[in-house]
């Protein structure tokens, strides 16, 4: 009887106080690559803080942040989770063959903000559409993974009704080229198109819906046959991966589509440039040591990107768009002299003048709809 | 301050621990007091005050009524029992249902009065019933009054009980209030209980909460869903309570306390009766002894004591919060127990056990429900969705909220029976001897190979929990309405 409590008093003395004392020796990390986010600093005293308990949230936040053993305890929590056969973790779904999936429920959709997304949208093109033949404003509204890949979802998965949103939204812009990729999407759908661990799509789901545009604008494409696919990395665990943290979960590769032979030389030949003066450039290979390897493409979202494409036809693509885009415009170079993209995000300007300075001749807007029904930039365009 | 934080277990718990158990016995308390006093103040800075004026009021009350007993002075006695009774209620009507008051007067008069929004100071109705309990107790002469107001100040504010119960009496502690021995068998028995309280929080009830929170949420209903949520919210507000229960009794043992037991596996009843026998003891011992008997209890009669039972639990309900949804939370208990006690358990003795089973898990269910909803609008709609007035039976939501579940609602429905019976009925099968009420683990301590499952299984709750802490984003405080 004695041997028992001492065992459990020398266990628990050596847990509570190790795991405290570990946590306090060990060096503070200020970036987590596995969560993809920065943990926070210890908190500021001032009894100004104290007393409005900003303070002691601070410090909760902190000691949370840089425990003992942070990645591993996670990993433990999200076996059992999944070892319970829970499938809706850290606020994503865990799907079947590896793929992982937003979960968006009705209860996300604030269809007010749909409402006036879509009337910003269909005022902008109005306005547009006096010096823009209305046959050359596109609208390419992408569905999510959890559309696409519905035989891949937990059964019974709770979402939102996507379909019907993307029905209603791109009716009100039908005025317009609004594409719909949904069925061109769905026949490739047990096609590697959404990346497993990333609410993105991959190159090739990008490039059937730039096929789609670009039959739908009557502008001349290639064929995958005749490019070359170089695939980049195949370690890339997405911003899914980053919410369940599941360690035995599986990888993404990214890969790049370009003519024979050239690997990814080819993109050399278009100029970049980033928000008005720094250079950027098409395929960022340094992300591709980083965690969030879809940076890849154009290094992230800038406010805008200009592209001197290789059209020589004389028009000059404007994208409005979300980080979708990075992966769909790199297929378009040869498509326009000149590609401008502009994230709303972080772009202030007013479009409609962009529209004259820059002697736009064609408009993509291009948003996966789950930005498209959250994001709250676009009354910019109005 | 709470538990389930990292404040707690990292910095708080093992600094408290090492300062305690270093110092000289007679600094203990002092220890217990200063280190009571941040953790309360780590949530509350400013009303940390009113709870140390509490402190100072009812130990000078407790003097005064000590004093007059000696000067045979019986008028005054009362007098001064009555100053320390309408303070401690003012306080508690003040900064808990003041703007109750004034919102249910404004919509009876329409007078517009504006609301005062007081934020209610945490655990402010545990530490009044417990120091009421003090000075009704000196009155009465079963405690003499405390002399140490160090003493008097650790009973008050110590941090195992002070925000989420239970409500310790102070006759309970009065003794190791001045002198407690601690030994190896309360520290570790402390710790285990600890464990078991900390993994009832975390590993069940937050996990089981966030589906209540999930379904709660959702705008639209079936009538599957409507009772997964219900008793979702059942198991969570069980195993969040008695496990701040559990942690409250465990860290009181590592101190050297023994409190009282608050929770005796309640979703085991038979009847309502008995639920609230198992259901959080310490408040309903404490409206027993200080309301319900003083009122005359059974003793005057039967419309009397109906009368008493119906003031009672509305005043039960209403100590859960300042709303109405806990008043009439409190009178369905009220009503369910008068008829228990005129003719329903005499009708329940009749029928099978499991009978009795169904019928008080059912009550007490839908009792959540009322519980778990302030907005009466609300709470008429979800109780509408749970009987299938305007919703469908069942969709796909339901299906996959449950496979997400299932397996624990499962282990949840095996927490919460009372494992000692299982296994007095498994070792009576075998010839074993008869099994004691005590832990399951100190039933098997022959076998050397179980006695290393206790230690064992200590750690992996604690590790589990820790591990669930960092990982998981949903880890309420359910009783910042007390």
């Amino acid at each position: 009887m004695k041997k028992i409590r001492v065992m459990i008093t020398v266990c628990f003395v050596l847990f509570v106080g190790g795991i405290s004392a570990a946590g306090f020796i060990a060096k503070d990390r200020e970036f987590s690559p596995n969560e993809n986010r920065y943990l926070s600093d210890p908190p500021k005293f001032s009894w100004e803080n104290v007393l409005e308990g900003r303070f002691q949230k601070g410090l909760e936040e902190y000691l949370k942040d840089h425990i003992f053993g942070r990645d591993q305890w996670i990993t433990v929590k999200t076996a059992v989770q999944k070892a319970a056969g829970n499938t809706d973790i850290g606020g994503a779904y865990v799907g079947k063959d590896g793929y992982d999936f937003e979960k968006i429920t009705k209860e996300d959709v604030d269809d007010a903000l749909v409402e006036q997304n879509t009337r910003a949208v269909v005022s902008f093109f109005d306005r547009a559409s006096e010096k823009i033949a209305a046959d050359r404003i596109s609208f390419l509204l992408i569905p999510t993974s959890g559309l696409v890949m519905a035989d891949k979802l937990p059964k019974n998965a709770r979402l939102f009704d996507q379909s019907a949103y993307l029905d209603r939204i791109l009716d009100a812009v039908r005025d317009y080229n609004a594409v719909d990729v949904r069925a061109a999407l769905a026949a490739h759908a047990d096609e590697y198109i959404y990346y497993r661990t990333d609410h993105h799509w991959t190159t090739d789901g990008a490039f059937i819906a730039w096929q789609e545009w670009s039959r739908s604008v009557g502008m001349p494409y290639t064929d995958k046959s005749e490019l070359e696919k170089n695939v980049l990395a195949d370690d890339f665990r997405g911003s899914l991966y980053s919410k369940i943290l599941d360690a035995g979960s599986a990888c993404d590769s990214i890969w790049t589509y370009g003519p024979v032979g050239e690997g990814l030389s080819f993109v050399s030949g278009y100029k970049v440039t980033v928000d008005g003066k720094k250079p950027g450039m098409i395929y960022d290979v340094d992300k591709l040591d980083e965690k969030d390897k879809y940076a890849f493409f154009f290094g992230g979202n800038y406010g805008q990107v200009h592209i001197e494409a290789g059209g020589k036809n004389g028009r000059k693509l404007l994208v409005i768009k979300d980080s979708f885009a990075n992966a769909f415009v790199p297929l378009a170079l040869e498509q326009f002299d000149d590609i401008y993209m502009v994230d709303l995000r972080y772009y202030k300007g007013d479009m409609q003048s962009y529209l004259a300075e820059h002697d736009i001749t064609d408009i993509l807007v291009l948003y996966n709809i789950s930005n498209f029904i959250s994001d709250k930039n676009l009354y910019k365009l109005q | 301050m709470v538990f389930s934080s990292f404040v707690f277990l990292l910095v708080f718990l093992p600094i408290v621990l090492l300062l305690y158990y270093i110092c000289p016995r007679r600094l203990r308390n002092l220890v217990l007091l200063f280190a009571s006093l941040i953790f309360y103040a780590w949530g509350e800075p400013v009303y940390v005050l009113i709870m140390l004026f509490s402190t100072v009021f009812d130990y000078t009350n407790g003097r005064l009524i000590e004093y007059f007993r000696a000067k045979n002075s019986p008028g005054r006695m009362k007098a001064a029992l009555v100053v320390d009774l309408c303070g401690n209620l003012a306080i508690l009507g003040f900064f808990k249902y003041a703007d109750f008051f004034i919102g249910n007067l404004n919509s009876v008069t329409g007078a517009g009065l504006s609301l005062l929004h007081i934020a209610l100071p945490i655990g402010i109705s545990f530490y009044t019933f417990q120091t009421m309990s003090y000075t009704i107790d000196v009155y009465w002469g079963r405690v003499p009054a405390q002399h140490s107001i160090l003493d008097f100040a650790t009973y008050v504010v110590l941090f195992p009980q002070l925000i989420a119960g239970p409500i310790v009496q102070y006759k309970t502690i009065a003794d190791e209030l001045t002198c407690r021995k601690s030994s190896l068998e309360d520290f570790s028995e402390g710790a285990f209980r600890f464990a078991v309280g900390m993994g009832k929080k975390v590993l069940l009830a937050n996990q089981i909460g966030a589906l209540w929170n999930e379904i709660s949420g959702m705008s639209e209903l079936t009538a599957a869903t409507a009772w997964l949520g219900a008793v979702a919210y059942s198991f969570q507000i069980y195993f969040d309570f008695s496990g701040y229960s559990d942690m409250a009794i465990g860290l009181g043992r590592m101190f050297g306390f023994h409190f009282l037991e608050n929770f005796n596996f309640p979703y085991m009843a038979g009847s309502i009766t008995e639920f609230w026998r198992r259901w959080h003891i310490s408040l309903s011992s404490w409206f027993k002894e200080y309301v319900y008997i003083p009122l005359g209890g059974n003793r005057k009669g039967m419309p009397r004591q109906i009368l008493n039972l119906l003031i009672v639990w509305m005043l039960t309900g209403l100590w859960h919060g300042a709303s109405w949804n806990f008043v009439l939370w409190g009178l369905y208990y009220g009503v369910l127990l008068i008829m228990e006690k005129l003719f329903l358990l005499r009708w329940l003795e009749k029928l099978p056990a499991w009978l009795g089973h169904v019928y008080s898990m059912f009550l007490v269910v839908i009792g959540w429900t009322i519980f778990a909803q302030t907005d009466m609008h609300a709470l008429s709609g979800y109780l509408k969705a749970m009987f299938g007035v305007g919703v469908s039976a069942v969709n796909s939501d339901f299906f996959y909220l449950l496979s997400c579940n299932g397996v624990l609602l499962v282990i949840l429905v095996i927490c919460s029976a009372d494992h000692r019976a299982w296994l007095r009925i498994l070792l009576k099968s075998r010839g074993d001897r008869p099994v004691s009420d005590g832990n399951i683990f100190d039933e098997v301590q022959s076998s050397p190979v179980l006695t290393l499952a206790k230690p064992a299984f200590m750690l992996v709750l604690l590790a589990l929990s820790y591990a669930f802490l960092v990982g998981d984003s949903y880890n309420p405080f359910l009783y910042f309405r007390f």
